[in-house]
């Protein structure tokens, strides 16, 4: 995406005004930018914590202004910074054991027995309960560590390469591929036992 | 029971569930309070302390202070690190001797 649409300020501009004292000037970036950064952390972020999160991802932004660099891109940017507030944020509950673990009822496992015993991916269609899917994935992410639940989210779930991944964590590629490989064992081990009930 | 674990089938199944997520409505009483939130934090600049102020001057003073550590190190080098007591000790042994083969005498 383009930083300069006609004749609105360019991203690199507004950033400056900020930088000079205009804090007003932020106003636009917000605008600007809330719809991206809220599809990102609603991906990584339970619903009601949302808009706390986004939030704080603007504000660590705002923070953070001095540190972004006229080659960079303000989108990339500022989606680096909302996914780490995210990884933030799941570190603080697991270190608060806030982390809510949940159990999978009988009518999930079954679904999971079915899911797995499916041959192709018309099957999938039909299969088409969301719910239990996605209460599968929370009980799956509730057992791994924040590093690793960022790591499935962004590479297995989302399907971001290694590198884009680092890229928005900070970390290596290297670090991120071992990350990537540990926590992709890790979900296959917990979701093992399941299946075979 | 003895299925394959078909790790591909079930990423899939996952994925999808990830993906299947609701529109949040963006409020303009969430974006007011961010600005409230904004505005209550002091310009980053500011932030950074009274130490940012000298940043400049610092870089500027260094090619003068690596002229000065040179310049220090030359006259250290050429400098006798001996001290005074331990000079006058070294004469007053030889007085001692000096005395010493006169009285002798």
């Amino acid at each position: 995406m383009p930083e300069r649409t006609s004749d609105k300020p360019s991203d690199m501009e507004i950033v400056q005004r900020v930088l000079n004292g205009d804090s007003e000037a932020f106003a636009e970036i917000l605008v600007r930018y809330e719809g991206h950064v809220f599809t990102v952390v609603r991906k990584h972020i339970p619903r009601h914590r949302v808009k706390e999160t986004a939030q704080e991802a603007f504000v660590r932004a705002y923070q953070s202004l001095h540190n972004f660099h006229r080659e960079d891109r303000f989108k990339q940017w500022l989606s680096a910074i909302a996914v780490r507030t995210c990884y933030d944020y799941w570190r603080k509950q697991y270190r608060n054991k806030e982390t809510p673990i949940s159990r999978l009822s009988e009518k999930q496992a079954e679904w999971l027995n079915h899911a797995v015993s499916l041959e192709s991916a018309s099957d999938i269609e039909a299969l088409g309960r969301r719910r239990e899917a996605r209460a599968l994935l929370d009980y799956a992410l509730a057992r791994i560590s924040a590093e690793d639940r960022m790591v499935v989210e962004l590479i297995h779930l989302e399907g971001l390469s290694v590198r884009e991944a680092a890229d928005l964590l900070g970390w290596s590629v290297a670090k991120t591929k071992v990350r990537a490989f540990r926590s992709r064992k890790k979900l296959q081990k917990i979701l093992t036992p399941i299946r075979r009930d | 029971m003895s299925r394959r674990f078909d790790w591909k089938i079930l990423k899939t199944l996952l994925r999808s569930a990830y993906h299947e997520e609701e529109d949040i409505p963006i409020s303009d009483h969430w974006r007011q309070q961010t600005m409230n939130r904004i505005r209550g934090l002091a310009p980053d600049r500011v932030r950074q302390g009274f130490a940012a102020l000298f940043e400049p001057f610092v870089w500027r003073l260094v090619p003068v202070t690596l002229a000065m550590i040179l310049a220090l190190s030359i006259a250290l080098s050429n400098f006798d690190l001996v001290s005074d007591s331990e000079v006058f000790r070294l004469f007053s042994y030889e007085l001692e001797d000096a005395y010493a083969f006169l009285d002798a005498d």
